[in-house]
């Protein structure tokens, strides 16, 4: 009778998983155990009248963090025997189990499953919600020892407060003005080069493509000393130009445009030139059209990432007339010289700010944006 | 094909031949002044230094009265005619610009002879973008090399002189080493750690997410939301979150009796706090990704693994999971790529921090750049981290390449 219950438990995929998880939880243990020896023989092994911290400095990783591994072993190895346990009683009931129970434990389970994909949504909204709420808290109840998870009294002044305090209008006036620019140059130029690459022929054209794959694993974050000389040398520190030109174009988007376009068949270019189309036009009239999600997904996702990015605006704009909204978030910081913990609500004020267009975009575009997220991955 | 092209060549028009001629010259030109005013300003040549010294000191004297470069340059020697300085300023700050135009004429030039204008028309689609990745992406691969072997300093006007392989010595042999052997310790520690948050949890929250209702719909565009926030913006707020005495998650683990540590300023927990961040963005990802490769898996194995018996375990250890093998690859070598440089979240949080806990590469090429003024060393430093991310980045792609079932 045993001897068949441990066969039956065998044959479920969990047992593999519990015994794993026993393996494990048994080295936690194991771990602790060597952790308290060695604890005690360093322990015994030391001069007299040491400091804590000097202790502490002594005693080997392991030492150290014995209790640790022991608790988180022992419960570990609790849970793996309790897992153990329930296999046993699903399988030693199987048979009696109706099938009215059977539906039943199915019902719990999608319950069960909306009830944690639920808890994992707030988890993952809750830095946002903390944000807003924050930003509308005193300076006095943001430092209360225990958050409050409301505001007490909704301090709506942190908003122009923050506006005196740095040129935040200025900040998404100047990220308005980059990003629209680089999205348009990228469109324009990419757009362009996708044709060429996927319905043109002249000689070279594998050559010159291998030219854009090759620029896919050069980031700028190696090679930012030569742009920045160059930048400045052109004496675009400081300015749109510094700020737009070198993201004008993005071997990203014409590497997906190309993909798209080529999924067209050429007897639609043959159709539009029957009818008088130049390449301008098959490309507005035919190309655009068809590869319509794809265009309306990268250039979404060229938006966004102009928006949000930090590393070249960092570095190029300096002075707060040119500063984009990134980057001014964090200069916020700085303004309080040493003040920043009790103006937090203030700097939360801003970071508001500074990511509603983009929430508001997403929310409206989501759709497109998730779609285009599959499918870059099968490619 | 070769009927064709014989045909191509006798349709070329004389307005093409003598198109291409004039381009020819064209290039010519350019590129010859473009290497004279190379050699003249960034490789420094010995014989030109006297010029350049006199176009420094008109520049220098132009910034410090904030007029513009005046004056005229006996280029060619005594008597042989003069050329105004801030025309040679113009193609020496420039020269790879005109350089770039010469080559893209000379390449133009040769194809109008070998090409109809038709074939013309096409290459002209992808030239702009060509144009621009040699000037932006090629170009500065070389200059980094050059400027690795001089002794350059950031907003230290020109001229630089050439140290031969101080930098790469510095780096290997003197004090750069420690530094940089830590910060790539760090880099690969992050990497490790941003891997597996997008492996394992996008994995998990797949399956758990797998549900094509509207509510969990909306709960997928949640979770997916994080990766479209600003990084600086929600280091911000995690900043906060992770504060020491006010912080919420500090709180959270005092009602379990967990004392948490302040953590962005203890060196031991920084890379920790930092990790926080980057969970809640890349776990959503991950998510959407994993899940749309879910889809695609067809029903038809559930079902003859399910009349075989096999519970859930089985049937995600034999037919979930090696489906899914080509998209994990694709997290695992982009997420690679990406993490490898990170730097936003770094420097919000911590600026490589506490001391240098939170060190990585990028963070440490940008603060030798913009806070010591070393560009010298941190290009030498780049060019390393460079043939570094290539080999890895190869190895991983022709290694996983090899050893994954793409069939599906």
């Amino acid at each position: 009778m045993k001897g068949s219950l441990l066969l039956k438990m065998r044959q479920a995929g969990w047992f593999d998983l519990l015994v794993f998880f026993l393996a494990f939880s048994l080295i936690l243990v194991a771990l602790g155990i060597t952790g308290y020896i060695q604890y005690n023989i360093q322990m015994n092994n030391m001069d007299e009248g040491l400091t804590k911290y000097e202790i502490k400095e002594a005693l080997g990783f392991f030492a150290l963090s014995r209790e640790n591994f022991l608790t988180i072993g022992l419960i570990a190895v609790a849970v793996t025997l309790l897992g153990f346990a329930l296999l046993a009683i699903s399988r030693a009931t199987e048979r009696q189990v109706s099938q009215q129970a059977k539906e039943n434990m199915h019902h719990m389970r999608v319950v069960l499953q909306y009830v944690v994909a639920g808890m994992i949504t707030l988890i993952m909204l809750f830095p946002i919600y903390w944000m807003v709420i924050s930003s509308l808290k005193t300076s006095t109840e943001l430092l209360l020892p225990v958050p409050t998870l409301w505001p007490r009294l909704f301090q709506w002044a942190n908003f122009p407060n923050v506006l005196k305090r740095a040129p935040f209008i200025r900040y998404l006036f100047n990220t308005l003005v980059t990003t629209f620019f680089i999205m348009v140059g990228q469109i324009i130029i990419g757009v362009l080069a996708a044709y060429g690459f996927s319905k043109g022929s002249f000689k070279g054209k594998n050559v010159l493509f291998l030219l854009v794959l090759g620029a896919l694993m050069i980031p700028i974050q190696v090679t930012f000393v030569p742009i920045y000389v160059m930048v400045s040398r052109l004496g675009w520190v400081n300015s749109f130009p510094g700020l737009i030109v070198p993201n004008l174009v993005s071997a990203y988007f014409i590497f997906m445009l190309r993909q798209s376009f080529m999924s067209v068949d050429d007897s639609y270019l043959d159709a539009g030139r029957v009818d008088g189309l130049n390449r301008i036009g098959l490309i507005v009239h035919v190309l655009i059209p068809m590869c319509a999600p794809t265009m309306i997904t990268i250039s979404i996702i060229t938006f966004i990432t102009g928006w949000n990015s930090y590393f070249w605006p960092k570095m190029v704009a300096t002075k707060d007339e040119f500063r984009t909204i990134a980057v001014g978030v964090t200069r916020l910081r700085q303004t309080f010289a040493g003040m920043e913990t009790a103006n937090y609500n203030e700097i939360m004020a801003g970071a508001v700010m500074a990511i509603i267009p983009i929430v508001i975009l997403f929310l409206i575009l989501q759709k497109y944006i998730m779609a285009g997220m599959s499918k870059a991955s099968m490619k | 094909m070769s009927i064709q092209t014989h045909n191509e060549k006798q349709n070329i028009t004389k307005p093409a031949k003598i198109g291409s001629v004039v381009l020819f010259i064209l290039s010519l030109i350019c590129i010859v002044v473009s290497t004279y005013g190379y050699m003249m300003g960034d490789l420094n040549w010995e014989s030109l230094q006297p010029l350049a010294k006199k176009v420094y000191a008109a520049r220098k004297e132009a910034r410090s009265f904030e007029t513009p470069i005046t004056g005229t340059i006996d280029l060619f020697g005594e008597g042989r005619g003069t050329v105004p300085i801030a025309l040679v300023s113009v193609v020496m700050n420039n020269a790879v610009l005109i350089f770039l135009v010469g080559i893209t004429f000379l390449f133009n030039a040769i194809m109008l002879r070998t090409q109809s204008w038709e074939r013309m028309e096409d290459l002209f689609t992808v030239q702009p973008a060509v144009f621009f990745f040699l000037l932006f992406v090629y170009y500065p691969i070389i200059d980094l090399l050059r400027i690795s072997f001089t002794d350059m300093r950031m907003l230290v006007p020109d001229p630089q002189s050439f140290v031969g392989l101080k930098n790469y010595e510095w780096l290997f042999l003197k004090s750069g080493w420690s530094i940089f052997s830590e910060s790539l310790l760090i880099t690969i520690r992050y990497t490790f750690w941003e891997i597996f948050i997008t492996l394992v949890g996008g994995m998990l929250l797949a399956l758990l997410f797998n549900r094509m209702t509207r509510l969990f719909h909306a709960m997928r565009t949640i979770v997916f939301m994080p990766k479209y926030i600003a990084v600086s913006t929600s280091a911000i707020v995690f900043i906060w979150i992770l504060n020491g005495s006010y912080g919420i998650l500090n709180y959270l683990l005092s009602l379990v009796g967990i004392k948490g540590p302040n953590w962005l300023v203890d060196a031991n927990t920084a890379l920790t706090g930092i990790l926080f961040l980057t969970a809640w963005r890349v776990v959503g990802y991950a998510t959407i990704i994993y899940l749309s490769a879910m889809q695609g898996i067809s029903k038809d194995y559930y079902e003859a693994a399910a009349i075989d018996g096999a519970d859930a375990v089985h049937r995600f250890r034999y037919i979930t999971l090696p489906m899914l093998a080509p998209t994990t690859v694709f997290l695992f070598v982009t997420t690679f790529i990406a993490s490898m440089k990170v730097f936003q979240s770094v420097d919000v949080m911590t600026q490589g921090g506490p001391g240098t806990a939170t060190n990585v590469m990028v963070q440490w090429i940008y603060n030798l750049s913009f806070r010591d003024f070393r560009a010298a060393r941190a290009a030498a430093v780049s060019v390393v981290f460079f043939m570094i991310l290539l080999v890895c980045t190869a190895a991983t792609m022709r290694y996983t390449n090899r050893s994954v079932n793409y069939d599906s």
